[in-house]
């Protein structure tokens, strides 16, 4: 023990001394450009696609009112983006408390001043534009677990319990304070998301396996409580399991979207023909996008959509691999997981694969807040790769 | 071993690891049930849930095609449809937080009742139930209104329908027939012809979005509705007016038990002119039990016994009497019996003897004759004015049963004669081994007694006695035209054999006439046309207790002019009241068909052509002397035809009765008065039924009224004339009004 710790003492000095240095230099390195590329295609499908899911909606406003929105926070999005690729990353550490504490403030905040929407409480209206405190704290909780876990990157090498337990417990405290607010709310996809996050977090911590076996058991444990010991939760279960059994109630979303999504067969209707958006799918640019995206573009668009979000998936994991430090690796594999499972829970719902919650589909759903909030968090990936050390065969 | 390796190597191989895991999870797995979920539903469950979606797109919309119009032969409208609309509601699309003001706007706009509507409003999975039908324009523009103001369209809305409308209530009820609620035909025409009439309905098929409004520019189909077609019937609108008062006021005086039946037809084409049966029923309201009498008794009834009532007096009411019922026609069908004797020279008609001497014995039964005396020897002629019953048993007995039966058949006695109405009866006439059987059914048959047909079979067999032997096949339709008034088809009279030669045609012509001018039929007698026909009187045999209760069939069936027949006549009255020598077709039908003559040939231009006799006292009308000088007064009272009485002194006429322009009987004296004041006073008239018209006359005019004669007049041979019937009978008139009296011959026994 006293032997490991030595170098590593000295290592943490010369590690305190090489951020000193490096936080007053600027990145040096290019951006990555296959992920920022996936970025910005994806962006622009999705534009495109927000447009037609959109167009039918535009009764009062014009057609164009919702994709004319979207574009201007588009063009914000990239711009945040690429500023925030601009920044040594190793500065955001800093915002990690600040961060937390400003979720938290918000959360608590959201449950006073927020607008209350289908029974659930998740806005804040800043005038301007509405924000999910939730949106901003899943990146405040993956800036201050990776900044917690770089800062003593050993502190899971223990592997009992009882240091297991001591060392958990600050992520865990943070993960309940957060999620405990949102659950208030609620807000049970932003739940699932901040857990699933935080859990992936401590996962490329090095917690031991066992224990994430151990936690994400009792956390499969809870959630079957959850849903077959609440009313609410075991309604959308039966609403899942035959959503025609309510069809003009709770299971209209849920067919309208089978019905987009199968009349769209291989090669859709094409582009602009969807049917299903004409007022059969509730928030048709939203949530039930990519519905519309099956209809009109076919299993072939779906696919080809979801290719594009699987290789800027596995590019945020190299990225993560490639990076210059652990900060670099948990901040990456962070953000790239978030938007992993965004895409995955977006897609399963849409499908019917799991019950209804409600969950944008990344860069393809209307919101503008939220599409900023996405970009800058594509713009710390791209902050991170700007620092990949260049390839030396020695 | 592992710790032995420094923890930063350590380190980094857990992260490589750790990355590759998440890798594996994130960047490929996760997509795997995605894809097979998203694979399943657009291949595998895609037609399925396509067609599910389709069906939750588009909405089909049936479009009504208007109905056809049925118009008289001159185009007066018989029953039209109008628009109206249907007030739905769309429960599917009903928010809760509507329901209230929905069924409130509802009850307070249309009327209906509350419970009904939120009943409907109950059934959240319709799209269509509906609140109220046949909603005329100014209530349907009312809810209109409701709906655009409170923004309810999708959930309330409003369906264009047509509603049938019979201008003329009951006139031709019974042939017309009514519409079910789905513009429908149920009886009469309107059902024979329903497929013409209703047209071919046509279909939208259209996308909506789930607003209910029509995608754009797209996705719509029209299946064209086929507008229903117009007919043009044979029926005359005036001539069925004529027709239905004539035979209401019948049935009303002789106080018919079991209604009663006239056809006008058209005997050289087989053209129905009007066909009638009193009581009848409103078309516009055909549920409705029209006889106020039997509409009371039904609502005295316990409600278990009352929907069978209801339901027995509706069918009766319904009932077309002069095709869907059969009667006995006694001795109108002697005319027949003396054609076939004719046609097959069973004898010499002009030195033929007959001999009555009161009864026949045929097969064991006793046949007698309505004079008890007997009618002694006559001739061929004499019998049939006589209406004798055994001369008729001889002339049958002449043609020989086989041939009677033959012939029975050649007039269409046991065939349905094909008109185009519903459920026609055809004579119940014995079959063939039965009647050679039995050695008294040609006796009795001879003389119309024990077989039964309808009315229509009836003037479709005399029509071909006046028209020179053929029997035409009777129909309704003229014409058939489309929406647009272009002719689609055209009926052509249809010959259905010829029975008789026109030799004995115009022999039967010259003794029907007869039997109206000296016979039986002489209460059939109008002035100035020549009227054939014939009487019948008969029992109803069929009925158990008929001869003890006094039920009988009385009829008349005849034509006219008799020298060129433009319109054949049959009136049936079943059952009539009113005392034994009253009850005969001779005095109860005979003078229905006379009216009905005397109105319709005059409508259809044929001009009146006067014996020397009736021109003496044919209807003049009165001119205007007024301001005349006396002389030249009396000048032209005189050239119109009048006598004239002057009363006063003075130079020029200051007043003149009956005033100008009323019909007189010629040689009516008309009262000129000069200086002197006409008398303002009223008079109340006298009764005058039972009289002879000459004193009748004098008891009006010593009262100071005119009399104008109608009906039968005097003739050689048969007994006096007397009044049936007069206007104003009891009642207060000005001096010197012009009273129609009515006369009748009272001897007319026909058997």
């Amino acid at each position: 023990m006293d032997e490991q710790n030595l170098p590593e003492a000295a290592e943490q000095g010369a590690r305190l001394e090489q951020v000193k240095r490096e936080m007053t230099k600027p990145p040096t390195g290019p951006m990555d450009l296959p992920f920022a590329l996936l970025v910005i295609l994806l962006n622009g499908i999705g534009l495109v696609m927000m447009f037609s899911a959109s167009y039918a909606l535009g009764e009062e406003v014009g057609p164009a009112y919702y994709v004319t929105r979207q574009g201007i926070y588009l063009l914000l999005g990239i711009a945040v983006m690429m500023l925030v690729s601009r920044f040594n990353y190793a500065y955001f550490s800093v915002f990690s408390v600040p961060g937390i504490v400003i979720s938290v403030l918000l959360l608590i905040l959201v449950l006073f001043v927020g607008s209350n929407e289908k029974g659930a409480v998740r806005w804040i209206n800043l005038g301007l534009f509405n924000v999910q405190p939730s949106e901003i704290a899943k990146i405040a909780v993956i800036v201050m677990f990776a900044t917690m876990i770089s800062a003593r990157p050993d502190r899971f090498e223990n592997k009992r319990l009882l240091p297991t337990v001591r060392s958990v417990a600050p992520f865990l405290g943070i993960l309940v304070v957060i999620t405990g607010l949102i659950a208030l709310e609620p807000h049970f996809s932003a739940m699932i998301l901040i857990l699933a996050v935080g859990g992936v977090m401590l996962f490329m911590g090095g917690l031991a396996y066992r224990w994430i076996i151990a936690v994400g058991g009792l956390g499969a444990a809870g959630m079957f409580v959850l849903i077959n010991f609440t009313e609410y939760a075991s309604a959308r279960i039966a609403i899942w399991q035959d959503p025609w059994s309510d069809l003009r109630g709770d299971g209209w979303q849920t067919v309208q979207s089978l019905y987009a999504i199968a009349s769209g067969g291989w090669l859709g209707h094409g582009l602009g023909q969807s049917r299903q958006k004409f007022f059969y799918l509730p928030e048709p640019h939203n949530d039930f996008i990519f519905s519309v995206v099956c209809e009109e573009l076919g299993l072939f668009g779906a696919f080809l959509v979801l290719f594009l979000f699987m290789l800027l998936i596995v590019r945020g994991f190299w990225i993560a691999l490639h990076a210059r430090d652990r900060f670099g690796t948990l901040l990456v594999s962070g953000v790239t997981t978030l938007l992993a499972i965004q895409v995955f829970l977006n897609v399963a719902v849409v499908t019917n694969l799991i019950p209804v919650t409600g969950i944008s589909m990344p860069f393809f759903s209307y919101g503008g807040t939220s599409l900023v909030i996405q970009m800058a968090e594509m713009g710390i990936i791209l902050a991170v790769s700007r620092q990949i050390p260049a390839y030396s065969p020695a | 071993m592992d710790k032995k390796v420094p923890f930063r190597y350590r380190y980094n191989r857990m992260i490589l690891t750790r990355v590759l895991i998440l890798t594996g999870i994130f960047g490929f797995i996760m997509f795997a049930p995605l894809v097979m979920k998203l694979y399943s539903i657009s291949i595998d469950s895609h037609s399925d849930l396509e067609q599910q979606m389709l069906d939750q797109l588009t909405r089909s919309y049936t479009i009504t095609p208007g109905r056809g119009t049925i118009y008289d032969r001159n185009g007066a409208v018989l029953a039209m449809s109008a628009s109206v609309e249907t007030v739905c509601i769309a429960p599917e699309n009903i928010k809760p937080e509507h329901e209230a003001l929905i069924a409130d706007g509802l009850v307070t706009l249309l009327g209906v009742k509350r419970e009904d509507v939120v009943e409907k409003m109950a059934k959240k999975n319709r799209a269509n139930e509906k609140i109220k039908e046949n909603v005329e324009k100014e209530e349907a523009d009312r809810v209109r209104e409701f709906i655009n103001k409170n923004k309810l369209s999708g959930m309330v809305f409003l369906e264009p329908a047509s509603k049938r409308y019979y201008p003329n209530g009951s006139l031709a009820s019974n042939i017309l027939g009514f519409v079910g609620s789905e513009s429908s035909g149920l009886m009469g025409l309107e059902a024979v012809y329903n497929k013409r009439l209703s047209g071919t309905p046509g279909q939208t098929v259209a996308a909506r979005t789930g607003q209910n409004v029509p995608l754009p520019d797209q996705y719509e189909m029209y299946y064209d509705a086929q507008e229903g077609q117009n007919l043009y019937l044979t029926i005359d609108e005036t001539i069925q007016h004529f027709v239905e008062k004539h035979l209401e006021t019948a049935v009303i005086e002789n106080q018919v038990a079991n209604r009663g039946s006239v056809i006008v037809m058209n005997p050289n084409t087989g053209a129905i002119l009007a066909m009638a049966t009193k009581g009848d029923f409103d078309l516009n309201e055909p549920r409705v039990i029209a006889d106020e009498e039997i509409r009371n008794a039904l609502g005295l009834l316990p409600d278990e016994e009352y929907a069978q009532a209801l339901s027995d007096a509706q069918q009766s009411q319904w009932r077309n009497k002069a095709i869907n019922d059969t009667y006995e026609p006694g001795s109108v069908f002697k005319v027949f019996t003396a054609a076939m004797a004719l046609e097959e020279n069973s004898f010499d008609p002009d030195t033929k003897r007959f001999v009555c001497d009161g009864a026949v014995h045929v097969g064991g039964f006793r046949i007698g004759c309505h004079k008890a005396g007997g009618h002694g020897s006559q001739t061929f002629l004499e019998s049939l004015l006589h209406s004798c019953n055994p001369a008729f048993i001889a002339i049958g007995n002449a043609v020989g049963p086989e041939n009677f039966y033959k012939y029975m058949q050649a007039f269409g006695f046991m065939d349905a004669t094909g008109i185009d109405l519903q459920g026609e009866a055809k004579g119940i006439v014995l079959p063939y081994s039965d009647y050679s059987a039995q050695a008294s059914a040609q006796a009795v048959y001879s003389f119309g007694q024990t077989f039964k047909v309808t009315p229509l079979q009836m003037i479709t067999a005399l029509s071909s006695l006046a028209n020179g032997g053929y029997l035409m096949k009777p129909h309704m339709l003229a014409e058939v035209t489309d929406s647009e008034g272009r002719t689609i088809e055209k009926t052509e009279p249809t010959v259905v054999r010829q029975v008789i030669s026109a030799e004995t045609s115009a022999t039967m012509r010259e003794y029907m006439e007869q039997c109206v001018i000296q016979g039986t039929g002489s209460n059939a007698y109008v002035k100035g046309y020549r009227v054939a026909g014939k009487t019948g009187t008969s029992q109803k045999r069929d009925i158990p207790g008929a001869n003890e209760k006094g039920l009988y069939v009385v009829s008349f069936g005849g034509y006219a002019p008799a020298d060129n027949p433009q319109i054949a006549v049959l009136v049936m009255l079943d059952e009539p009241g009113l005392e034994r020598g009253q009850r005969m077709g001779g005095y109860m039908a005979a003078p229905v068909a006379g009216k009905i003559i005397a109105d319709v040939l005059p409508y259809l231009g044929v001009a009146p052509q006067y014996t020397e006799d009736e021109a003496m006292t044919v209807d003049v009308t009165v001119p205007f002397v007024r301001n005349m000088p006396v002389g030249d007064a009396k000048k032209t009272a005189e050239q119109a035809g009048l006598k004239v009485r002057v009363v006063g002194e003075g130079a020029a006429v200051t007043d003149q009765l009956p005033a100008a322009g009323v019909l007189v009987p010629a040689n009516t004296e008309m009262i000129l008065y000069t200086g002197g004041a006409k008398p303002e006073d009223t008079v109340i008239v006298p009764s005058v039924i039972g009289q002879t018209p000459e004193r009748a006359n004098a008891i009006l005019t010593n009262a100071g009224v005119f009399m104008r004669p109608i009906g039968a007049q005097a003739s050689a041979g048969t007994a006096a004339l007397t009044a049936a019937w007069q206007e104003y009978e009891g009642e207060e008139v000005p001096y010197g009004t012009v009273i129609q009296v009515e006369f009748r011959k009272t001897d007319v026994r026909d058997g």
